[in-house]
């Protein structure tokens, strides 16, 4: 639990026993507050049902991006097993003596578990039974005899062999190798790093578990002595070490060791020159960085979700503080003071959330189940090739910080809604009268308030942050209102309002939003810009919702349909703010559901001619010599290009734009392309993303040709975003002057001299294949990857790189869209509540029409179309709000990604589908408060007591 | 009508008592002596009142009421609706601010008291009783009456006695358990009575307090009222009702946010039996 979660405890903590502590010393509140609690079963019930689902809004995501991040921390720790440190040499030889004298040190004794020389190497394998091979293997050269501390290989036939018996003949591969490339034990492949090839016998498939998850991809285990074949010598180019113990105790000692490692090293001849790391726990800290860093994005999408649960409990509050008005004010008269009247409102508030807390752990956790069944399987896939596995993670301590995270924001939200009860004018309170209208007299203690307000407002304005800036400009709009209240008609100070927001969100966009192509700052400025329109809209239109009364009014020759209309549009036009609000939250929910389905559409569709640059198979090989397409393949190729490609087996380390580590150093194998003159003049896949330094591709080829310092990376910061890798010398800064589309040139692309540093690592190549006109890619690839299987070569078609590349963005759009979708269902449910509030409130109103001659019908119909319109208004603000947003976002996109084609009609379906779904189940969410108001009897409606 | 003596007269053909436990007395048995012992200790007063109530037009509800209302006096406030009665009651008693002018109550200025001092003196002297009765729904007849004396600090134990005894002397003590919705609106008044009287205030305040009751029934609840201010209580309370109001001990009629001049025809009466 980290710190704002343990702060969030312990204030939850205090805050209920300070409750305790009041129920104790004056029961009378209590007893008040648990009758209140249970007087109106079904009213609790739906109380605790919207805080039920509040917390599980806030709980259910956090739980998710837990189990993201552990599974990819446990991802980390599985791919290194039980190795902890690693000795090497930036991928360069070195003598077996060091990992000798490794082993032989008493220093290490304590600390250390085992030592064993070993390769590690990229290349290619083919099964020459099955004919079909793979390239981008780890080929993983280990000692037999230093294998034990550091486990069994667990074969397919459940077997457990440390490799005692593989000799120099035999290899074992990966399982996922294996899958790929169907080999079976007893086949023969054919192993080739470099120009250097062998064969060995499948001696067995080792099962996803202890050294043979080692590296997480498709790999190829030989005994050492197998290695001088692919290596030309009997040289090394890793030690792997590892602790003793387990889990913790594991880490402690390879913390203890690793020092201890580089002391023995220091002193050998050629020590000095390697490189001592403790692999596993880097790796582990960078993921788990990187999941810290990046989890603000889930956040903001569950606060989404929670913003709407928040509104629900307010609905719901200030729904029962409105009923509860002429019981409080009686209490007020018999002296019950205003912080009393605020402690009983607390206490029946912690009650329901008592209640809720546990319940919400079924509501997290089906949000949870819902998460993991429509995401898990493809989050993880295509992350770097490997495989990983999501597993849900529950952690205690998350679990209790979003409880009592749910139980603040009830309380908080009781808390204000009780302030703002305690403020009656008990007189009218008592009478179930509306409040007088206040003084216009200005307090100096308010006005100072205002003037400390404007002033944080101006020096936000100025800050030089967008993002404050936007917030400043809140800050001074909210002033201007508070300081002409009174003075100006309340409607015209709620237009001027809603008018200069929704101005001021539109202005902000359209200035700052091409300017801040930093991508953090990109999507926080868009949301922010979303949420100001969306709450500027909504109160623009709630204060001149008086014009549909007013048309109303003007039915004259159908009045029942006049009289129906009326209340309900009386009622929301004399409440701007508080229908405004309602506005605004679904709103909020419409803009982001329209925000994902147009941008994913505009954003995430396959357009493979323009991202395959017209190239149709992408084929690669582990070999540095070129890749020669046999002469009943060439016929049906149209051009091709040969890219010199070298497997980068080593650390890496990648910034944002802005600057913020993304990854910190951790081993990763990367695909480096070396593009020459000739590839670069040749078309090559159009980028998908530009850095904003340059207008074209054609300034970013100008850039990698002539600055080595330019490279294209198939990982996309921002504008600004750098990678680091090891180089011959040391680590290598590259900058990142743009992005193929995901899948296509997976890696690193950059001219001669920017790959310069790594020429130490094996060379292959990739050849990207135009097909002839009516030859069909699949075929095309299936055709090369037969015909090549023995030199280990791989030939996918370009679109089913671009689809595969496309599944992790894909799978964000599909969880954004998800809690959107949550959202959703929490503003359906506050529209049943608003009208169930709307028959609380209305009680006596309904009593009297009906009194006077109001038919049943006329009650039911009133509730529903209030429900109609709240959906319409909040639907057509939303999709403004979403529209205006998107397009200033994707026009600014343009420049850096060309919008594709987008299918208009198909797309406006879609919306129109769900928003039209979203009114059915909106009425259906009122129709049980429109037929209970109907039903009403009017001379109970209007009974004193009920 | 005697001066200084006055009877409840209970409405022909209607039977003496509607409720248990406080049967009105036959005619010639209720007969009140209102020339009792006149103190002369002023309790509240008020002067130059004045309250606006805002809007699309200020409504001026008071102008500037000057108002003396003496210890154990009951005095009914009449005059046509709008005329600034309830208003008067909500400024005097507390429950309301007013724009100007001053209210002293037992000689505390409630103009300069904040909102918490106000509310824990309208606990401690004030009892309140109201045309709809405005009791807990979620609490029972007992609990109820009980409120005053918890929020003053009284032990559950003492509270619960005292409200028993009250409820008793109301003749409601078999209705003590029951929940508002189970009692009849003249019950419901009684209770109100018992609540606004179980802390011993120094004034009552009744704001319609037969607006929501029958005729016998209304007669029943006046005269509980004059019982209490037999005893010694001030009670100040708004009436439409003449019956109601002749049976107070003074009578003053509002017009337009102004104390109309006593007139000859209503006599100034002692308070007290």
């Amino acid at each position: 639990m980290g710190g704002p979660a343990v702060v969030v405890v312990i204030l939850a903590v205090l805050v209920y026993a300070g409750l305790a502590i009041t129920a104790l010393r004056r029961p009378l509140l209590a007893r008040v507050a648990a009758r209140e609690a249970i007087r109106r079963p079904v009213q609790s019930l739906v109380v605790i049902a919207g805080l039920t689902i509040g917390t599980g809004a806030i709980l259910g995501p956090q739980v998710w991006y837990d189990s993201i991040t552990d599974s990819f921390i446990a991802a980390a720790n599985r791919s290194w097993g039980r190795v902890d440190i690693t000795v090497s040499a930036g991928g360069t030889s070195f003598g077996p003596d060091v990992a000798e004298r490794l082993a032989a040190d008493p220093a290490l004794r304590t600390s250390v578990a085992g030592v064993q020389a070993g390769v590690d190497l990229v290349g290619s394998v083919s099964d020459l039974d099955q004919r079909l091979g793979l390239s981008a293997v780890r080929i993983v050269g280990f000692d037999p005899a230093a294998q034990a501390p550091f486990g069994a290989y667990v074969l397919d036939d459940g077997t457990q062999t440390y490799g005692d018996g593989l000799g120099s003949d035999n290899a074992i591969l990966s399982r996922s190798l294996a899958d790929s490339i169907q080999a079976r034990p007893g086949d023969t492949v054919r192993v080739a790093a470099g120009s250097r090839t062998i064969e060995l016998n499948v001696a067995g498939i080792a099962k996803p578990e202890g050294p043979g998850n080692y590296g997480l991809r498709p790999a190829v285990f030989l005994a050492l002595p197998a290695a001088p074949g692919l290596v030309g010598s009997d040289l090394i180019n890793v030690v792997w070490i590892t602790a003793t113990g387990d889990g913790q105790a594991e880490s402690e000692a390879a913390r203890m060791a690793a020092p201890l490692v580089g002391a023995v090293l220091a002193g050998a001849p050629g020590g000095p020159a390697l490189d001592v790391r403790e692999v596993k726990a880097d790796e582990a800290a960078a993921q788990a960085r990187y999941q810290e860093d990046t989890g603000w994005v889930f956040l903001f999408f569950s606060l989404l979700v929670v913003a709407v649960g928040t509104a629900l409990v307010v609905n719901l509050m200030v729904a029962l503080a409105e009923e509860r008005r002429p019981r409080l004010a009686v209490l007020r008269t018999l002296g019950l003071s205003r912080s009393g009247l605020v402690r009983l409102s607390l206490l029946e508030g912690a009650v329901y959330s008592l209640v809720a807390s546990p319940l919400s752990l079924v509501t997290g956790g089906l949000i949870t189940w819902v998460l993991f069944a429509y995401a898990a399987d493809a989050t993880v896939q295509g992350v770097d090739g490997r495989d990983i596995v999501m597993r849900p993670s529950v952690r205690t301590g998350t679990v209790v910080a979003c409880l009592a995270l749910g139980a603040l924001v009830t309380l908080v939200t009781v808390f204000a809604t009780a302030v703002r009860t305690s403020r009656m004018t008990i007189a009218s309170a008592i009478k179930d009268l509306p409040e007088p209208e206040p003084a216009p007299r200005l307090s100096w203690l308010r006005l100072a308030g205002l003037l400390g307000l404007a002033v944080v407002g101006i020096v936000a304005l100025l800050a030089g942050d967008v993002r404050v800036a936007f917030v400043g400009a809140w800050a001074l709009i909210a002033v201007a209102s508070a300081l002409v209240r009174g003075h100006v008609p309340d409607r015209a100070r709620a237009t001027v309002v809603g008018a200069l927001l929704t101005a001021w969100s539109v202005a902000m966009l359209l200035v700052y939003g091409p300017s801040s192509l930093n991508l953090d700052v990109a999507i926080q400025v868009y949301f922010l810009g979303v949420a100001t329109s969306v709450f500027g809209l909504s109160l623009l239109v709630a204060a001149n919702l008086r014009v549909l009364e007013e048309l109303a009014a003007r039915l004259g020759g159908v009045s029942t349909l006049r009289a129906t209309l009326r209340p309900p549009l009386a009622y929301m036009t004399r409440r701007p703010l508080r229908t405004g609000l309602t506005f605004g939250v679904l709103g909020m929910v419409v803009a982001s559901i329209t925000v994902w389905t147009v941008s994913s559409a505009a954003v995430n569709s396959l357009d493979v001619d323009r991202d395959s640059g017209g190239f149709d198979v992408e084929v690669t090989s582990a070999r540095a010599d070129l890749v020669t397409l046999p002469a009943d393949v060439r016929i049906h190729v149209a051009r091709s290009i040969s890219i010199p490609t070298r497997h980068y087996l080593g650390r890496e380390r990648t910034s944002f734009g802005s600057g913020a580590v993304a990854m910190d150093w951790h081993d990763e194998l990367i695909p480096l392309y070396e593009l020459s003159g000739a590839a670069v003049g040749s078309a090559l896949p159009r980028l998908s993303q530009r850095d904003a330094s340059f207008s074209s591709d054609a300034d970013v080829w100008k850039a990698v040709a002539s600055d080595p310092t330019w490279i294209i990376s198939s990982w996309w910061g921002g504008h600004g975003g750098k990678i680091w890798l090891i180089g011959r010398n040391g680590p290598v800064e590259l900058k990142i002057a743009g992005s193929f589309a995901s899948g296509l040139l997976d890696g690193i692309a950059g001219s001669r001299e920017a790959l310069a540093p790594f020429v130490g690592f094996p060379a292959g190549t990739t050849l990207l294949v135009q097909a002839q006109d009516g030859t069909d890619a699949a075929d095309l690839a299936l055709q090369v990857r037969r015909s090549l299987f023995a030199e280990g070569v791989e030939a996918f078609t370009t679109r089913a790189l671009l689809d595969q590349g496309a599944v992790q963005p894909r799978t964000w759009g599909t969880i954004f869209q998800l809690f959107s979708v949550m959202g959703l269902v929490a503003g359906v449910l506050s529209l049943g509540v608003l009208a169930l509030r709307a028959v609380l409130e209305r009680r006596r109103a309904i009593g009297i029409l009906r009194a006077l001659g109001s038919q049943p019908r006329s009650v039911l119909a009133g509730i529903l179309i209030e429900a109609t319109l709240i959906v319409a208004v909040g639907v057509a603000v939303g999709l403004v709000a979403g529209l205006e947003a998107t397009s200033v976002m994707l026009n600014v996109d343009a420049r850096v990604t060309p919008v594709r084609d987008v299918d208009v009609a198909g797309m406006a379906t879609s919306l129109a589908m769900i928003y039209g779904a979203l009114l059915v189940v909106a009425l259906l969410a009122s129709v049980g408060p429109a037929v209970r108001a109907s039903r009403l009897s009017p001379v109970e409606a209007m009974r004193p007591v009920d | 009508m005697m001066d200084g003596a006055r009877s409840i007269e209970l409405p022909p053909g209607q039977p003496a008592g509607v409720d248990r436990g406080l049967r009105p007395a036959p005619r010639e048995q209720v007969d009140v002596a209102v020339n009792a012992t006149r103190t002369t200790d002023t309790i509240v007063q008020a002067s130059r009142l004045r309250k606006v109530y805002r809007g699309a037009g200020d409504v001026e509800a008071l102008r500037g009421v000057d108002l003396v209302v003496e210890r154990g006096e009951m005095l009914a406030l009449v005059g046509p609706s709008g005329s600034g009665k309830t208003t008067l009651l909500n400024c005097l008693s507390g429950l309301d601010r007013f724009d100007s002018g001053t209210v002293v109550v037992d000689g505390t200025d409630l103009a300069t008291m904040s909102d918490r001092a106000r509310t824990a003196y309208r606990g401690r002297n004030m009892g309140f009783v109201f045309q709809a009765f405005n009791l807990l729904p979620v609490l029972s007849a007992v609990e109820n009456v009980e409120i005053p004396l918890l929020l003053q600090g009284v032990s559950g134990r003492e509270a619960r006695v005292r409200s028993l005894e009250m409820l008793e002397t109301l003749g409601l003590a078999h209705r003590a358990k029951h929940r508002p919705d189970e009692l009849s609106g003249g019950e419901q008044q009684r209770v109100a009575v018992a609540r606004a009287l179980v802390h011993r205030p120094a004034v009552v305040w009744a704001d319609e307090p037969t607006g929501n009751l029958d005729t016998e029934v209304s007669l029943v609840i006046v005269e509980l009222l004059r019982r209490m201010n037999a005893d010694g209580q001030t009670i100040v309370l708004v009436t439409h009702n003449p019956q109601v109001a002749e049976r107070a001990g003074r009578v003053l009629r509002m017009r337009d946010g102004r104390i109309e001049p006593p007139a000859d025809q209503l006599p100034r009466a002692s308070a007290g039996a």
